[in-house]
């Protein structure tokens, strides 16, 4: 199943700044080609969901993927449905929250951003 | 099953004194399988729930990201799947709770109510009668830990959950393994307690029940479950709201035990007042059997809950209520 906007599908869409952070953290486990992240939601977390995300080169058949700025973003069936239109960007500097989620499937988020109720 | 005052302080006098068993069937029985039930379980709720071996147990709080009550949780390792008990009623809510957080998770619940049974055998003696019967060995069993076995040839699990200051002892099995439990008990010489006189023994330990003293409308820490939150476990739904309450001293109002002059209605509210302001609330009051004592819970506002303070009861109740304990289920806090 896709969710499409103007026929466009929807995905997860990642800030140059946060295709640049993926790099840097690939580069740090081993891995150089066929860079991914993988970005999925789990149970849990302050409100309810929780966003939880892995640097990998393995895609799954079922995975939707957006490629951006040379990083594949690979989310599972399951997580779609709770991600879709999701940007991903990256804040840095020492008041930095790091991947930072903007979500507009979410009606309430935590405090740290880190987790969301839909 | 209905019994008159009589054969109520019977009854009482055995559950207090000495053992008696009580049909706790009524209690919801989900059975957890997978790798990632521990990790969800720890994720959606207030204690630490991580790492509980088999034969080991614990109690949490589910919460809502309101931090409110949805129920509490007894988590139990069996060995090939973990025992999760609720309050009566409650399995299908927790069941549904748990399946809409379960996303990409290895896990599976399953709602065993009905195929099984729950007895429990409660009071001082419950521990050494059941040693007898059973040749097992209890006294090393700690609070909410389970150990196996057999009973009128029948298979069992026995889950040590006392009932505040007073033993008990939870006897899970096959539901057709009921009938001959129950009269394996009955030729014993244990006692079936009935519905009034075991609901007097909750109130008494000052165990809160689902829908009068637990439930969405109250958070753990007014309910007095701080000894079930771990505050330094990371996140879990409500910990944001429950983190707050405390760290600022924000909770409104307290579980609190009370006695009271008069019997109490509770057909109708009955609310606490204290120079004819409003202060707080009954919600469960029983006599004891044996001295006629008349006690409950509630809830009143924090300034107010302190050991000796007394209200005025509203409507056509119009006693005087006592605070007489600020019970804490699980202990003071971790």
């Amino acid at each position: 199943m896709s969710i499409t906007m103007d026929g466009v599908e929807l995905g997860v869409q990642i800030s140059e700044k946060a295709a640049e952070k993926i790099k840097y953290f690939a580069e740090k486990e081993g891995i150089e080609a066929n860079v991914g992240l993988r970005v999925a939601v789990k149970g849990g977390g302050c409100s309810g969901m929780t966003y939880d995300l892995h640097i990998t080169d393995e895609e799954l058949e079922s995975d939707k993927i957006v490629e951006q700025f040379g990083v594949k973003v690979m989310v599972d069936k399951k997580s779609y449905i709770y991600l879709v239109g999701t940007e991903l960007d990256f804040s840095d500097g020492l008041n930095g929250k790091g991947f930072v989620f903007t979500n507009p499937n979410a009606t309430k988020s935590c405090g740290c951003g880190t987790s969301f109720a839909v | 099953m209905s019994s008159n005052i009589s054969d109520r302080t019977s009854l009482y006098a055995a559950a207090t004194s000495d053992a008696a068993i009580y049909d706790n069937d009524r209690i919801g029985r989900l059975k957890a399988i997978g790798e990632d039930a521990l990790d969800l379980l720890n994720r959606l709720s207030t204690n630490l729930v991580l790492d509980i071996k088999e034969g080991e147990g614990n109690h949490t709080v589910l919460t809502t990201n309101r931090g409110r009550i949805l129920d509490i949780v007894t988590i139990t390792n069996i060995g090939d799947h973990f025992l999760l008990l609720t309050s009566p009623g409650e399995e299908e809510h927790i069941q549904e709770w748990l399946d809409k957080y379960t996303i990409m998770e290895d896990l599976e619940v399953e709602n065993i109510t009905d195929e099984t049974t729950m007895l429990s055998v409660v009071g001082p003696n419950s521990l050494s009668k059941l040693e007898s019967l059973t040749g097992l060995s209890l006294s090393k069993l700690k609070d909410y830990n389970v150990v196996k076995g057999s009973l009128a040839s029948q298979e069992i699990s026995i889950i040590a959950r006392p009932m505040g200051s007073l033993p008990c002892f939870d006897i899970l099995a096959q539901i057709n393994s009921k009938d001959s439990l129950l009269g394996f008990f009955s030729d014993s010489g244990i006692v079936s307690l009935d519905s009034e006189t075991y609901d007097a023994i909750k109130v008494e330990n000052a165990i809160p029940s689902y829908g009068r003293e637990i439930g969405d409308r109250y958070n753990p820490l007014e309910a007095g479950l701080i000894g079930s939150i771990n505050f330094e476990k990371g996140c879990y739904i409500g910990q944001e709201v429950i983190a707050r309450l405390d760290t600022y001293q924000k909770v409104q109002r307290r579980l609190v035990k009370m006695q009271f002059s008069d019997e109490v209605d509770l057909s109708e509210e009955c609310l606490l007042t204290k120079d004819e302001q409003e202060v707080g609330r009954i919600t469960s009051f029983c006599m004891i059997p044996s001295g006629g004592e008349k006690i409950g819970l509630g809830y009143v506002r924090i300034a107010f809950a302190e050991i000796g303070n007394t209200f005025q009861i509203s409507g056509d109740n119009q006693g005087i209520a006592e605070i007489i304990d600020l019970p804490q289920l699980f202990g003071p806090g971790q």
